[in-house]
């Protein structure tokens, strides 16, 4: 069930696929992050692919018929003319087409209709058709899954190929499970489900006792995650500085060495990274700490050689040294900047609030304390960030009138507009309608969860919230789901036995944050597999404008979303 | 007993607060006097021991509780971490045998167009005429022109034709085109299509029209066939390459075993493979400047595109990792005297373990090697050498390894040997056993190689 691995079997495949050579790999945008997300240059490199090629741009004439074209391709239409017109003219000696998805007959008929000098060897499908960003997580890059609130055609057919591609990739042919409330997570489940039928053959795959389950959501339900602070470094990174597609973009700071403009973060090849990116800031700076030292005294050492064994010892873990001398600067300057938007941006107070307001503790004296952090000056989207929250969260009647002055306040500070809007868009978004017999059952709940957080005491004032989404894979794990809120797809009515393997998607991305809970699920659960995937990895800025998307073109109204 | 004693007076001044007053060694739950303190100490045990241990373990219990309830699972995040069963790749679907089924039905459609173009061609240039009126003539009589009269528009481009877009005849096919749809094939190049020589050289350079006009279609198909005629020729990059293969190859699959077959002998302590090891050692070295020297030759090559030089280069990189992680995967030679150290130590290590295996025989053989001593003692001086004499093998010299089975019982029949005063045969025997010695010195190294792979 591991996903990294799963792509890189795959591709290690394609490369074996045609035996000894010099090889190309040609690909399209996707396909490129797909592979570059699993495999590094050197490793590749070792694999005899030395060029890499993007199908769009075949400008190029110059053929290279000593080289063995490994051509892997998303099967879009416009993928198979571009091949079509490659083949007519093949560059490259022969090729060996992988799709990342199931592809038509007709499609491959056009293709090989193309091929005339007989150059192609191999044509398959190997599904490797979404980004590995962990061993427990997906993605599919999506930015926005559509407008008023339902799916653009587009991005539903992508999730459904991706989905489908994962359960390919970890031969698992799952029950599928959605939010109820959600029309857009019951059109993708009907969707994949479509597909199963389809596709009888390739889903004829060999179960074990217990079948996986699929578990659609929404991300409307719970958009207070994406909005929150978090504390764990790599969501804090994404949070802070963006990371795309494993990099972090450093290059506005300025005065920074040019080596490290642009700066790799990929738990495959960055042991440090692997092993503290779940860990939170006060940790992670303790253990730079104690890193930096440990260097420093071996930078020492290496520095007086005297002895010719010294010397030897040098060379000899010289390449060790170097390359952890990067790392530990690479992070170093990381937790610099992140440090200095921390102080900047007033974090600490800003995140404790967000916590508590996330929570409903001491609610009474939210509305003041988020005056006096508004009057302090806090950067406008912190500022909106938690009129957000509060706009979310409260339900009382007068909250209305107190929303009202908050927006007014915020007018006031001179903050843009658009701004001004995004709370409104952030109501239309959240999808939960409170009523109020659910009301009292769920704060029935909610006051024992409480009891006992109390009793146990809070460990951490930054990270009090606990996502929906890990509730929810609680629930799964202990097959205490409600069937009622997240039924099954199908007619026969399924015996809810015990889970072993869950794949969950959320509509609208995940966050790293959720990554992280997922990730500690798994290590405390050892007899059940976890698989966390959403439409992209979210921070709380790539996630407004994703809201802001969605709810173009939904009529303004405040009652429309929620009952006051 | 520390705490026990001051439980104890903790005890005395709580009573003796009270009314009565008790002193001594009292137990603290009974408060019986018991005298002494090791009586007392005793009696707690035997009848409070039960009870200290179910508060100790509602202590530990407690304490559990609190460190989970604090610490949460913080700290236990830390060590643990995931670990999923290895998996096997995933689906694949191949489409192979529809793509060829497909593709042969095209294939053949298109070498017969092939062949017909270029028979065509072939009856062009057959006696083509100088003379440009003379060769349209020509051209005409060997493929049909199509009446242009009731052609409005291009074919391909459907451009309408006028005045400036004039209508163009493919010589090859007849078909009408507009300019910007047709190429020209220059008649050089024509006649090596037919692979024919061009005969008058001289009668080409007063041509005047040195080539003709075809359509895009019937260009694609001669391009084609000549794409086909260049594919299996390789830039002198690819030499370079296979050479550099070549050297990897014997690197892995032959030089690095071996030496690493050489190097646990070495650590064994065979001083006789020093020799060896430092030869293959500078021989995977060679190979590795050869690699390095190939890639450097085939980056400085010229190359006139950009995808051969990011090619050229990103080999040169590979090789600079390949270079860098196999040098660094070759251990350094243990020294001369390291090894004999290893030597030594082994060797004392053997003695000693065949020692205890010879006493070991020597006491179990003891009766009857003295049976025998009775016997020699008793007719030692009139023994005869031209007697025949053969030694006793006895079933005691059991050892898991036959080798050191042999070796023992080779070492009995020395001591035999000896006591028979055969001495020729002693001699012969300690050489057997020298042999054999070595021979087990061997397989025991063997045996250490094969489980390191």
């Amino acid at each position: 069930m591991d996903l990294i691995q799963a792509v890189k079997l795959y591709i290690v495949k394609m490369t074996e696929d045609c035996g000894p050579g010099m090889k190309v790999l040609l690909m399209d945008k996707t396909t490129t992050s797909i592979v570059s997300a699993v495999f590094s240059q050197s490793e590749i490199l070792q694999r005899e692919v030395y060029l890499f090629e993007q199908l769009t741009s075949t400008s190029s004439t110059d053929n290279m018929y000593h080289m063995k074209c490994i051509t892997f391709l998303r099967p879009t239409r416009e993928n198979v003319s571009l091949l079509c017109k490659e083949l007519r003219n093949p560059r490259y000696g022969y090729y060996y087409i992988y799709f990342s998805n199931i592809i038509s007959k007709t499609d491959i008929k056009t293709i090989a209709e193309s091929d005339i000098q007989e150059v192609v060897r191999e044509i398959q499908e190997y599904y490797a058709d979404y980004l590995a960003v962990a061993p427990h997580l997906f993605s599919f890059n999506i930015s926005s899954c559509g407008q008023c609130l339902s799916w653009d055609p587009l991005q539903l057919t992508r999730c459904t190929q991706g989905i489908i591609s994962v359960l390919l990739s970890l031969k698992k042919c799952p029950l599928i499970r959605f939010q109820a409330s959600s029309k857009m997570s019951k059109q993708l489940a009907e969707k994949v489900k479509e597909i199963f039928s389809k596709e009888e053959n390739l889903f004829n795959l060999k179960q074990g006792d217990i079948q996986p389950q699929l578990l659609i959501l929404d991300r409307r339900e719970d958009p207070v995650s994406p909005l929150l602070m978090p504390w764990s470094y790599q969501a804090m990174v994404h949070e802070l500085l963006t990371i795309n597609n494993n990099q972090v973009d450093l290059s506005h700071i300025e005065d920074i060495k040019p080596d490290l403009q642009k700066l790799l973060l990929c738990a495959e090849q960055d042991d440090l990274y692997k092993q503290n990116m779940y860990k939170n800031f006060g940790e992670i700076g303790e253990i730079m700490k104690s890193l930096i030292d440990d260097f420093k005294s071996k930078a020492k050492d290496h520095q007086k050689l005297d002895t010719i064994s010294d010397m030897k010892a040098f060379v000899e873990n010289y390449p060790q040294f170097k390359k952890m001398s990067g790392t530990v600067a690479k992070h170093v300057v990381i937790m610099e900047q992140l440090s200095n938007f921390i102080t900047k941006k007033n974090l600490l107070e800003v995140s404790e609030l967000q916590q508590q307001i996330a929570c409903d503790i001491q609610s009474s004296q939210h509305t003041q304390k988020i005056r006096d952090l508004i009057e302090k000056n806090i950067p406008e989207e912190e500022a909106s960030k938690l009129v957000m929250l509060y706009a979310i969260k409260s339900i009382s009647k007068d909250s209305n009138r107190e929303l009202t002055s908050l927006i007014q306040l915020l007018k006031s500070k001179k903050v843009p507009e658009h701004w001004i809007e995004l709370v409104y868009d952030v109501m239309k978004y959240q999808s939960k309608v409170i009523l109020d017999n659910e009301n009292t059952l769920k704060n029935a709940k909610q006051i024992t969860k409480r009891f006992y957080k109390d009793l146990k005491g809070v460990d951490n004032i930054f990270t009090q919230h606990v996502p929906l989404l890990k509730e929810l894979v609680e629930d799964m794990i202990k097959s205490r789901l409600k069937e009622e809120q997240y039924p099954f797809l199908s007619d026969i009515n399924q015996p809810t036995k015990k889970t072993q393997d869950i794949i969950v998607f959320v509509i609208g991305g995940v966050t790293y944050e959720e990554s992280m809970s997922v990730y500690n699920l798994n290590t405390l659960n050892p007899h059940v597999r976890i698989i966390l995937g959403g439409s992209t990895v979210h921070n709380s800025s790539s996630f407004l404008n994703e809201v802001k998307l969605a709810t173009f073109g939904v009529i303004k109204s405040r009652t429309g979303s929620r009952k006051l | 007993m520390r705490d026990l004693y001051d439980c104890l007076v903790s005890n005395m001044t709580e009573f003796a607060e009270e009314n009565i007053v008790l002193e001594g060694f009292l137990c603290p739950i009974c408060k019986v006097d018991f005298g002494l303190d090791l009586k007392l100490f005793l009696h707690f045990q035997e009848a409070h021991g039960e009870d200290q241990d179910l508060v100790k373990s509602f202590k530990e219990l407690f304490g559990k509780a609190k460190e989970k309830i604090l610490n949460n699972d913080i700290v236990k995040k830390e060590e643990r971490r995931y670990v999923w069963e290895p998996q096997e790749i995933g689906e694949v679907k191949s489409h192979i045998q529809h793509f060829k089924n497909c593709r042969n039905k095209w294939v053949e459609h298109f070498v017969m167009e092939t062949n017909k173009t270029v028979i065509r061609l072939e009856k062009l240039l057959c006696n083509l005429p100088q003379d440009p009126n003379k060769r349209k003539a020509h051209e005409k009589t060997i493929v049909q022109w199509l009446d242009g009269t009731d052609v409005k528009r291009c074919p391909d481009c459907t451009k309408s034709f006028n005045i400036t877009r004039r209508q163009h005849h493919c010589r090859l096919c007849g078909s009408i085109v507009c300019h910007e749809c047709s190429c020209f094939l220059p008649l050089s190049k024509a006649y090596e299509t037919i692979n024919e020589t061009i005969q008058n050289p001289m009668d080409f350079a007063s041509q005047s029209l040195p080539s003709f006009r075809l359509c895009i279609h019937c260009g694609q198909v001669l391009e084609n066939r000549e794409q086909i005629k260049y594919r299996d020729q390789k830039p002198p990059m690819c030499d370079y390459y296979d050479k550099i293969m070549e050297c990897k190859n014997k690197i892995e699959n032959d030089l690095l075993i071996k030496f690493n077959q050489v190097y646990n002998l070495l650590k064994e302590g065979e001083l006789s493979y020093l020799f060896e090891a430092n030869k293959i050692r500078s021989d995977i070295v060679k190979l590795i400047e050869t690699i390095d020297a190939l890639s450097n030759r085939i980056l400085k090559m010229e190359n006139n595109s950009n995808s051969s030089k990011t090619t050229s280069k990103n080999i040169k990189l590979a090789m600079i990792h390949y270079v860098r992680s196999t040098v660094l995967a070759i251990p350094a030679l243990p020294s001369h005297q390291e090894i004999e150290e290893i030597a030594k130590r082994k060797r004392e290590a053997l003695d000693a373990r065949l020692r205890n295996g010879q006493d070991l025989c020597m006491d179990k053989n003891n009766l009857s090697v003295k049976n025998k001593q009775n016997r020699t003692s008793k007719n030692g001086a009139i023994l005869k050498l031209e007697d025949g004499w053969s030694p006793v093998t006895n079933a005691n010299v059991n050892s898991d390894n036959p080798m050191v089975e042999q070796m023992n019982i080779i070492k009995n029949y020395i001591k035999q040997a000896k006591e028979a005063h055969r001495f020729d045969e002693v001699a012969s025997l300690e050489r057997n056993l020298q042999e054999l010695n070595e021979e087990y010195f061997k397989m025991q190294n063997n045996s250490d190689n094969t489980s390191d792979y």
